[in-house]
């Protein structure tokens, strides 16, 4: 890690402006959404847009949260994440460790099909998704939800945490397998370890789509009860335009636990590496 | 992986392959109860008429695939949807690259740029796109708005001008998928052992030879998929632009997705919206096909 | 830890899967009547179920709200699956397409039997539920466009206020006049991802001169009549010629007009009963004086009305439902939708003055032509105009286009 100090000053300056003009583009639309959520109704349509509201106000906010039926769906849609996050990795990992680690009859029409189901377009998937979920009793129901997102995610999550563990030397689950280890202890005390990284991935990408997905949710879970974020924050939308300053509060709160759920799946993405080194 | 570790554990693994049938059980049995009925469905809507409510199904043999084929919009629509899908794969791929690699380096406020970063993905599409969209706006938008103060003939009716459409969506779309990828990149990168890295910056390469000759190559994989999957859903993806604009200015950004959506629900036409679909799945397996067929030569030139 | 927190992870998928999502069950004593209504009846919810247990022992009445967005989407899954509501309530819009599909219950006998016939609604909204076999759809709102114009810049521009026998004519060389200083006359609507609207304004123009989409019996389309093309030339004009914002080819009214007119940046727009309750808090923040009169041409008539899905096969609970609201007292006491029943309209809030204005529009509307294709038509018509504003082409090229197009679905 030899650098001189005039290398690492250029390197410097070019990582700052990336990064300056990359977080503009990534933060700029937020300032935009941040500030409308400030302003009232009256101020959103000014033709002389401004940065800084000039009445301020948090009576959208306060609107949002005294809204019980908001509660609720943010509660659904905590539920609805981490719970598709949980099962999905668990299966996905448990798959993806299979069709790595072992070969039986059928192996790579299976796994050629898991991706085929990213082929077929969402809409083709609606009415079918319905009926099979409706006999299955899982209309209107969390479980039902999540099989959805299991499934519509498990190209990503299977074939990526695939493709991580193919490229794991298999030298330390030789050795753990000599020690006695059996295929599953051998699973979650070495490779996951080691996977760490793209499991971590692999959850933050579940729980996202759990979090943000609108179409799913508006057709399968109707109900009051089980409904989520997303859709409720369609009802802003109706025939007398889009009521911008509460969608737009009621979207920056509910990013929040997305950016709280990263910031700890964060830690796991980085720290991999040092855990998963194979020493000589 | 060395060759013959990789023999060794095959053949030890071999024996126990009911291990590995149950290991891929749970998600091969879900794949079978969710996704082998709606494929079904759609290969035998793609050769009939299908009336509702009942589902009523009249064998019409490659009627719907034949409309599909000749329609005149099918070269602009097709067009469409590959700068679509690829534009902004490139865009997002550059994006995601840079801020992966800029966290590779030790700095301050990297935290919070990785916080930043990731913030656009946590935006639900819904409110993006009624967001990029009132952006856009010529009149009461933000971008116009600070494009003015610069150059007032530069501001432009982005969502409206056939010439700019397409391209303002895609910047749209870009901004609320690069986080994944550079996400994806990231745990990508952890995987890649120091030892190579280090060995060949010791060998006197400069970063620029690392990131081509090491970093990628070992990337390959992993971006592989990664591609695909995202060439696949730009291809099927349609709710942004159907906010923004609806496929319009006319055809300017009228994208596969959006036709097939647009059968289904609008015209109820399922057994047309099903030829696309099974249109679009042959288009993917023939690409997966030269795909391999082009890996399987390249390394028998090597072996040979 | 990190051993154990994959344990912890299987633990709670299993259990969490286990423990969750039961079904809910409705109560086995009364009759649960589903209906379907838009997300902006939340405000009526309550009374509605209160009022309604009381007028109806023996059967509860559960509103589930949908947003706009998907909204048709979102019925037919729930249909085609099996488990719609007792009462849908679709936008007339919807209706053909559906109508046609199967997807609706025929009502002749139901409202014939309650007396809910023709002479008591609006007559264009009913018709809107009617194919050629059946009625399948009971309207119980009505909704159109007036025209809206901003007193105060009419003063500004030394202008006289448009009256109520305002022609088409009238209605450009007014907008031309009061297109200055980065101000704009009027406004049209244009944007593909929202064609009712661009339906909504496109139409008084095309009717007001005599021309129409579609021949009488449906067989072929008829825009390139001379009337239609005069129509057509009209509506781009206004763009061409600047004095509506350039913004418009992707515009809708209510998401992108209606804020820029209460900003005070156009004069006149189509106004429809929905917004024109918002328009007096936008007036006092602004400061500018507003009035009505009646859009000139033929406005497309609109509305929402009542529908039972083909897959309900105990109707009681929804014909139960839609006998007791159509009641002219219990109609009328929603403060959200203009009633379609004749008598509601005068009943309650909607009998104020505020709402006379489209009353008098309900005499000068028509409906979309009555034919499953119509979204088809609406799409072709939306694309090719978009063509004949972006400059591409010229009016009559894009009014042969519409016709080719049109004729190729029809046929």
């Amino acid at each position: 890690m030899t650098m001189n100090k005039k290398k690492r000053t250029l390197l410097l300056i070019l990582v700052y402006t990336l990064c300056i003009l990359i977080a503009v583009f990534a933060l700029a639309p937020f300032v935009w959404g941040i500030s409308t959520s400030l302003k009232n109704n009256t101020e959103v349509y000014s033709l002389t847009p401004t940065l800084i509201p000039k009445k301020m106000t948090l009576a959208n906010y306060i609107a949002v949260f005294h809204d019980p039926s908001m509660m609720k769906y943010f509660r659904n849609s905590l539920i609805v994440s981490l719970l598709s996050t949980a099962v999905s990795m668990v299966v996905a990992l448990l798959a993806a460790y299979g069709f790595s680690r072992y070969r039986f009859p059928g192996r790579s029409a299976m796994l050629t099909s898991v991706l085929f189901i990213r082929i077929l377009p969402r809409v083709c998937l609606l009415v079918p998704f319905y009926m099979i979920l409706a006999k299955l009793k899982l209309i209107n129901t969390i479980p039902g939800l999540v099989i959805v997102y299991l499934v519509v995610g498990m190209p990503l999550t299977v074939w990526l945490l695939k493709g991580y563990i193919d490229g794991i030397p298999i030298e330390v689950e030789e050795s753990a397998f000599v020690d006695g280890c059996g295929p599953v202890q051998s699973l979650i005390y070495v490779v996951v370890p080691m996977v760490a990284p793209a499991l971590a991935a692999v959850a933050m990408f579940v729980f996202i789509l759990a979090w943000n997905e609108f179409m799913f949710p508006l057709l399968f879970a109707k109900d009051q009860a089980c409904r989520t974020l997303s859709v409720g924050l369609a009802f802003y939308i109706d025939e007398t335009g889009i009521q911008w300053g509460q969608m737009m509060a009621a979207s920056i709160l509910m990013s929040i636990p997305a950016i709280l759920v990263f910031s700890y799946a964060q830690r796991y993405i980085v720290s991999g590496l040092s855990e998963g080194a194979v020493k000589g | 992986m060395s060759n013959r570790s990789k023999k060794v554990l095959t053949t030890r693994r071999k024996r126990e392959w009911g291990a590995g049938l149950l290991f891929v059980s749970p998600s091969v049995i879900a794949m079978a109860c969710m996704v082998a009925y709606p494929l079904v469905l759609v290969l035998i809507y793609s050769f009939c008429k299908v009336a509702l409510p009942k589902f009523d199904l009249k064998y019409i043999g490659f009627e719907n695939i034949r409309k599909v084929l000749t329609s005149s919009q099918l070269p602009i629509v097709l067009k469409n949807t590959i700068l679509w899908t690829f534009v902004s794969l490139f865009i997002r791929f550059v994006l995601g690259f840079a801020s992966a690699l800029i966290l590779q380096v030790d700095f301050k406020g990297k935290t919070l740029f990785r916080i930043i970063t990731l913030l656009p993905w946590t935006m639900p599409s819904i409110v993006a796109a009624n967001l990029w969209r009132w952006i856009y706006n010529p009149d009461t938008g933000i971008l116009n708005f600070l494009v003015k103060q610069i150059n007032p003939a530069a501001a432009t009716n982005w969502l409206g001008n056939s010439s700019t459409a397409l391209m303002a969506v895609i910047i749209s779309y870009s901004w609320m998928g690069f986080p994944y990828l550079m996400l994806m990149i990231v745990a990508g990168l952890q995987g890649i052992p120091k030892e190579y890295t280090e060995a060949a910056r010791i060998d006197g390469a400069n970063s620029i030879q690392v990131f081509f000759r090491i970093t990628l190559p070992q990337l390959k994989g992993f971006l592989l998929i990664l591609t695909l999957l995202e060439i696949i859903s730009g291809f099927n993806s349609f709710d942004l632009i159907f906010t923004m604009t609806g496929g319009g200015p006319g055809v300017a950004t009228e994208t596969v997705g959006l036709n097939i959506y647009r059968m289904a629900f609008q015209n109820y036409d399922f057994g047309k919206a099903s030829s696309m679909g099974i249109l679009l799945l042959v288009l993917v397996m023939i690409g997966f096909v030269v795909y391999s067929l082009g890996q399987r030569r390249k390394a028998r030139r090597w072996q040979g | 830890m990190k051993r154990n927190w994959v344990k912890w992870l299987c633990a709670v998928a299993v259990v969490g899967t286990l423990c969750t999502g039961m079904a809910i069950g409705a109560s086995a004593e009364d009759k649960e009547v589903r209906v379907w209504l838009g997300s902006w009846w939340d405000g009526e919810v309550e009374w509605m179920t209160q009022k309604f247990a009381e007028d109806n022992p023996g059967y509860t009445l559960s509103i589930e709200l949908q947003p706009i967005a998907n909204y048709q989407d979102n019925a037919t899954s729930a249909i085609l699956g099996g488990s719609g509501p007792d009462v849908l309530s679709l936008d007339t819009l919807f209706l053909p397409a559906m109508m046609d599909q199967g997807l609706l219950q025929p009502l002749d006998d139901f409202a014939a039997e309650n007396g809910l016939t023709e002479d008591k609604f609006v007559d264009t909204v009913y018709d809107a539920g009617r194919t050629e076999d059946a009625l399948y759809a009971i309207p119980y709102r009505f909704t159109c466009t007036s025209l809206y114009y901003n007193k105060t810049m009419f003063d500004e521009a030394g202008i006289e206020y448009p009256t109520d026998d305002i022609t088409i004519d009238g209605l450009c060389e007014l907008s031309a006049q009061l297109t200055k200083d980065g101000k704009y006359g009027f406004g049209i609507a244009a944007s593909k991802n929202d064609m009712a609207n661009v339906m909504t304004s496109f139409v008084p123009f095309l009717w007001g001169e005599g021309g129409d989409f579609v021949n009488e019996d449906i067989t072929a389309g008829t825009m390139s009549t001379p009337e239609s093309i005069e129509g057509i030339k009209k509506w781009v004009g206004l763009y061409l010629d600047g004095s509506v914002p350039e913004g418009c080819i992707n515009y809708a009214i209510t998401a992108d007009l209606f804020p820029l007119a209460m900003s005070g940046e156009i004069a006149m727009i189509p106004m429809g009963d929905s917004n024109i309750v918002k328009i007096d808090e936008f007036a006092q923040e602004n400061g500018f004086e507003w009035g009505v009169c009646l859009h000139p041409g033929l406005v497309r008539a609109a509305g929402w009305s009542f529908t039972i899905p083909s897959s309900i096969e105990d109707r009681d609970g929804a014909e139960t439902f839609i006998k007791w609201f159509m009641q002219p007292e219990i109609l009328s006491m929603n403060n959200t939708v203009l009633p379609a029943l004749k008598e509601a309209q005068n009943m309650g809030k909607w009998g104020d003055e505020l709402y006379d204005i489209y009353k008098k529009q309900a005499d000068q509307c028509k409906n979309a032509p009555q034919t499953p294709a119509w979204t088809q038509i609406q799409l072709i018509v939306t694309e090719e105009l978009q063509n004949a504003l972006s400059g591409s082409v010229s009016c009559e090229d894009a009014a042969a286009a519409m016709d080719e197009r049109i004729n190729e679905v029809l046929g």
